[in-house]
């Protein structure tokens, strides 16, 4: 009984230190300053323009 | 007006916009097909007119088309094989690894019966590998490219977001696959307005190996998936409720870096959209490119290839109403 209290126990703080792990930290911001501006996309291959009109 | 057959495999929130654009594009005769009949009379019958056709019909009649749309949960390569074996073309919007991986196998039968399979033509992967093409003429050379994404479409793609991050990651990282426990390698991605920032993090998604096969050049892709804490901590379990019928306003972003004159450069563009909605048109105007024979290649491809018509394919998106954002300042 003794030895599937503490396995149990074991299990428990491992999960629990586990679940804390994957939540918590700090996360890596890869860009933190600046914003969005609209885009023209490359046109160097507009004359393969597909056509909407047979 | 293009009469030609095209069918789209699914009736639900991306089948439908599939079939909008389609009729936007100037298709005429379109099949639809879904597991649940109903669903299909409904889309056929608010599109059909005098003009245009969209009619309800089996699966096996979809077989009569020149290309077909798969819009509904994966797998799709049982479905592709079939299709390909009756000289059918598909576009498949699949975003599960081992799915992706199987429909790219189908290379050589596609080639032998002169169809294409245009593998992973949604918004991630999809949208991803076309912005990525069209950013190369901004370097002289381009070695990495990280992909994140914030948002699901229908409930199939969020039920497949929740499987991918309970899986093993897949990232290209110098000359080898590195396999990562999805959930892990959280990152603050900055998505255009008005998504925001989202601590996205490493997930089973197959966006570098169709990257990797749209650019062999690179040497590092990366693709993460925004979540939550509730995401990941339930990520192992069945999904605790079911999933919207849609998911809220999602984004894209790719960050490309790369050399130009001889400096270090990194370009980051990005897309805000239902991720339904993006899928939609992406996949309408590949199976467009396809039955108006834009696309003149058979095999597997996958957007960004440079043998497909990408920046006419991205003008068709675009003109649809996406708008491309370019993150500048940093």
């Amino acid at each position: 009984m003794n030895f599937i209290r503490r396995v149990l126990m074991v299990l428990g703080i491992a999960g629990a230190a586990g679940a804390i792990l994957r939540l918590k930290g700090r996360s890596e911001s890869s860009t933190t300053r600046g914003g969005w501006r609209p885009m023209t996309p490359s046109e160097s291959d507009s004359a393969n323009s597909l056509s909407t009109k047979k | 007006m293009l009469t030609a057959k095209v069918g789209v495999l699914g009736a639900g929130v991306t089948g439908v916009r599939v079939v909008e654009h389609l009729r936007t594009l100037g298709h005429t005769n379109i099949l639809v097909s879904d597991k649940v009949v109903a669903r299909a009379q409904r889309l056929s019958a608010l599109h059909t007119t005098d003009e245009i056709r969209v009619a309800a019909v089996t699966r096996e009649e979809l077989f009569e088309c020149g290309v077909v749309v798969l819009a509904f949960g994966s797998p799709h390569a049982h479905m592709s094989t079939q299709l390909i074996q009756r000289g059918v073309s598909v576009v498949s919007l699949s975003d599960n690894v081992s799915d992706c991986m199987n429909l790219l196998a189908l290379d050589a039968q596609a080639k032998e019966h002169k169809t294409v399979i245009i593998v992973g033509a949604a918004s991630s992967p999809g949208v991803t590998g076309l912005l990525l093409r069209s950013m190369t003429d901004r370097f002289d050379t381009i070695d990495e490219a990280h992909v994140a994404m914030h948002g699901t479409g229908g409930p199939d793609c969020a039920r497949q977001h929740h499987d991918a991050l309970s899986g093993q990651s897949i990232g290209w990282h110098d000359d080898e696959w590195l396999r990562r426990p999805s959930g892990s390698g959280r990152e603050l991605c900055w998505f255009p307005e008005p998504v925001g920032a989202y601590d996205c993090y490493r997930a089973e998604l197959p966006d570098p190996v169709l990257l990797k096969k749209a650019m062999p050049e690179l040497e590092r892709i990366t693709a993460r998936v925004s979540a939550t804490r509730r995401d990941r901590f339930t990520a192992r379990l069945p999904m605790l409720a079911p999933p919207h019928a849609e998911g809220g306003m999602g984004a894209v972003r790719i960050e490309v870096r790369g050399n130009r004159g001889g400096s270090r450069i990194v370009e980051i563009a990005g897309i805000a959209e239902r991720i339904a909605q993006l899928a939609g048109v992406v996949s309408a105007a590949s199976a467009h490119a396809v039955a108006t024979g834009a696309v003149t290649v058979h095999g597997a491809r996958v957007l960004g290839e440079p043998e497909l018509p990408n920046a006419a394919l991205l003008e068709l998106v675009l003109a649809s109403g996406v708008r491309v954002h370019q993150f500048v300042g940093a």
